[in-house]
């Protein structure tokens, strides 16, 4: 008994932690210019943070733990919570994680492929600037892991192919895997269907009544700044791994036998893609009038309508326990909004910065850029953006510079596998290190964090004046 | 009788694997490898999901499935089981009790069991050994102190720690006595190890005082009196000195330590540390902890 009571102790250590400190800290006199009500949301906030980070309880009940802190705490009656749970975002979430099942099931990984070899060719470089560009522009409007999920195969195809042992190849499988990754990461900032966060940071910037970010808006913030990392990266690639052989011939004639023995493109996948193009142009034209979620729900319904896709699979294979803790973390971003719980903090940290980010901006910028990225190492990106969002838009600046910076600087997760679903899904391969992540994480990070400042000091000032 | 084999990557745990299938072999146990993975951050597991769904239809399989496979092609070369036995089909897999279960060719359906797990890793051994009756769990390292703690505290079989295996070498037996009540079930189950290994025993009592107890000289003659009886070549030595300290001296690199599980109060044991535990994480040999 005295065993199993200690295990469970052991086990479910963070979960004790995070209440112990929490009644501690409800019991505590709450700060001076903080209302009751935002105080307890700060409480919701640290406890919801170290549920998420030790993952001590399913994700899914800490979701349900926000609810119920929440009407517990009196911060809203149980109907406001519940609509406080849906919202656009979340459809954008719910939706894009269904579309994505829906697109994979597809089996446009092979046309994929053989696109990506015809521009390529068999030199080990050219397919890795292939990989990083393809997976960059295709992740910027479909999401990091429809496109991770599509190519993985591919790249790890192609290295099998050679004949060699994983260990022998470690180069050119590096090489190849983190030119997915990174493409990936990078591009999914580059629209608002790129990343869940980028439909969050969208929804808590119109609720603030700072601006309404249309989609074709986004585009133009944030695709410069991707753009400019293509070169970069690509180049940092072949200075970070080097592959163990120049060309892939046998490994290439081998990929395109086995993708060549597919057939043409089938009329169901002509219809996936035509539909897809449509969801695009729903995003670009509809997404400010009826929203970017409601765009994505409608897609769903499409692929659903013609028999593209079956219920049973999207209800399967899609993640609804992370649905209901993102739905959970929204309402509780909404909160520290609408207590003044994000405000206080903001001011504390200008306060604590003692004027330095009033004579030099960057400074500013620096902190935002810094503290996401920072987070979304140890967390994940929309959790980063859907926690620090309402803090950051009141750091001071503009606040539509900063919600992008934030939104987009959460994207940096290039150091751990947990900083970015794409990092997460090539680790999952078991034939990466820790130490592979570190290795070329922290070029990146610097190589894009100097394209993000750049971009906030001389580009974005420019258009927000227009 | 059921053994555990626990593994997590082809590269560090063919030692594991060919001690253990060695020490199955001596007792003619069943053996189930048990692969115990890291799992995917729980935010982003249904974009891991997706990609492993899409994984399979180019014919490649999850981690831990090819680990499997492995270990099944070295237990055929180590002759744990016939060599020209079929090889196994990475896509017959069985979900069962939140494990999957590699299907293995038919007439090794019993004697050998391939598990794969994800999650914490004393979580998953505890629920393994919680969901089949295993009598002895077979771990590598044990250099790491929290999670060998926790795996001599919380794992309810006796326990094989792989430290420092060599393959090579010819390993005797040091079989440490006291007055536990796990001293007895560690010297029948040294004598069968020994006895498979053909090697001899070396029986060690050691007392932090100069004075050595009626109890302490009663159970080394027991071990001793057992072993003569199973005509096991063995010698015995009472040493004066910190317990742990001794049978880690008098093991060297040469002798696998077999001791005793200790009885001690949970909470003393997870405050204090015990004996056996000190041993393990100081000693630069195999250690078995018998229950």
């Amino acid at each position: 008994m005295i065993k199993s009571v200690l295990y469970w102790s052991y086990q479910k250590r963070w979960l004790l932690f995070a209440f112990l400190l929490g009644a501690l800290l409800f019991y505590l006199p709450y700060p001076g210019g903080l209302t009751p009500e935002g105080y307890r949301t700060l409480i919701i906030t640290v406890m919801v943070v170290i549920l998420i980070i030790s993952e001590a309880v399913p994700l899914p009940a800490t979701g349900l733990l926000i609810a119920v802190l929440q009407v517990v705490f009196g911060l809203g009656s149980a109907s406001t919570v519940a609509q406080s749970y849906a919202s656009d975002a979340v459809f954008f979430i719910m939706g894009s994680l269904m579309l994505a099942v829906a697109i994979v099931r597809q089996g446009l990984d092979a046309r994929l492929t053989l696109g990506i070899l015809w521009l390529t060719g068999n030199r080990v470089t050219s397919i890795m600037w292939g990989f990083f560009v393809i997976s960059l522009l295709l992740t910027s409007f479909m999401g990091e892991h429809t496109i991770v999920a599509m190519l993985l195969p591919v790249a790890l195809t192609l290295v099998r192919n050679t004949g060699r042992d994983d260990q022998d190849v470690r180069g050119l499988m590096s090489l190849l895997l983190f030119a997915l990754a990174y493409g990936s990461i990078i591009g999914s900032f580059g629209t608002p269907s790129g990343g869940a966060r980028n439909a969050i940071m969208i929804e808590y910037l119109a609720d603030s009544g700072a601006a309404r970010m249309s989609y074709l808006r986004w585009i133009i913030f944030a695709y410069p700044v991707l753009l400019i990392q293509i070169p970069l990266g690509g180049w940092l690639l072949t200075r970070t791994f080097k592959p163990e052989m120049v060309y892939l011939d046998r490994a290439v004639r081998k990929l395109k036998a086995q993708v060549g023995r597919t057939g043409p493109l089938t009329p169901q996948q002509i219809l996936a893609v035509a539909l897809f193009v449509l969801i695009f142009l729903g995003w670009i034209f509809l997404s400010d009038t009826i929203g970017i979620g409601i765009v994505a729900l409608a897609g769903v319904f499409l692929y659903l309508a013609t028999g593209l896709v079956q219920w049973s699979d999207l209800n399967q294979r899609t993640n609804w326990g992370v649905v209901l803790l993102y739905a959970g973390v929204i309402s509780l971003g909404l909160q520290l909004r609408d207590t003044g719980a994000a405000m206080w903090l903001a001011q504390n940290v200008v306060q604590v910065a003692g004027g330095v980010m009033e004579r030099f901006e960057v400074v500013r910028y620096m902190l935002v850029i810094g503290m996401s990225t920072l987070v979304v190492n140890i967390m994940s990106p929309s959790a980063t953006v859907a926690v620090l969002g309402p803090m950051f838009i009141n750091f001071g600046g503009h606040p539509v510079l900063l919600g992008m910076t934030t939104a987009i600087a959460s994207a940096f997760g290039y150091m751990t596998a947990v900083g970015s679903a794409a990092g997460m899904i090539i680790a999952s391969t078991g034939l990466l290190k820790p130490k592979d992540f570190l290795r070329a994480g922290w070029r990146f990070t610097l190589m894009s964090i100097a394209c993000l400042l750049l971009a906030t000091m001389f580009y974005w000032p420019w258009l927000v004046k227009e | 009788m059921r053994f555990l084999v626990a593994i997590s990557s082809t590269i560090y745990s063919e030692r594991t694997l060919q001690i253990g299938s060695g020490i199955a072999n001596a007792f003619s146990a069943d053996l189930s490898v048990v692969y115990v993975g890291d799992p995917p951050q729980a935010f982003l597991q249904g974009g891991v999901n997706l990609a492993r769904d899409a994984m399979l239809s180019w014919d490649i399989h999850h981690p831990g499935v090819d680990v499997l496979r492995w270990a099944y092609q070295r237990l055929q070369e180590y002759e744990f089981i016939d060599p020209a036995e079929e090889q196994l089909d990475p896509n017959n897999l069985v979900a069962d009790a939140g494990r999957v279960r590699v299907v293995v060719p038919h007439t090794h359906g019993e004697k050998i069991r391939l598990i794969m797990r994800e999650g914490d890793p004393v979580d998953q051994l505890k629920q393994e050994t919680e969901y089949r009756d295993y009598q002895l769990t077979i771990v590598g390292g044990g250099s790491r102190k929290r999670l060998t703690r926790q795996l001599i505290q919380f794992i309810d079989t006796s326990l094989l720690f792989v430290k420092n295996f060599d393959p090579e070498g010819k390993y005797k037996l040091l079989l440490c006595v006291d007055n536990s009540q796990a001293t007895r079930r560690a010297v029948i189950f040294c004598g069968t190890v020994a006895r498979h290994l053909n090697t001899s025993v070396k029986l060690v009592t050691a007392s932090k005082t100069k004075r050595f107890g009626d109890d302490y000289r009663a159970a080394a003659e027991w071990a001793r009196r057992y072993l003569q009886r199973q005509k096991i070549e063995h010698s015995h030595y009472f040493i004066t000195g910190d317990p742990a300290t001794v049978f880690v001296e008098e093991a060297s690199n040469d002798h696998i330590i077999v001791m005793g599980k200790s009885k001690m109060h949970p909470l003393k044991a997870w405050l204090k540390g015990t004996k056996p535990g000190d041993t393990l994480l100081k000693a630069n040999c195999p250690v078995i902890l018998v229950k």
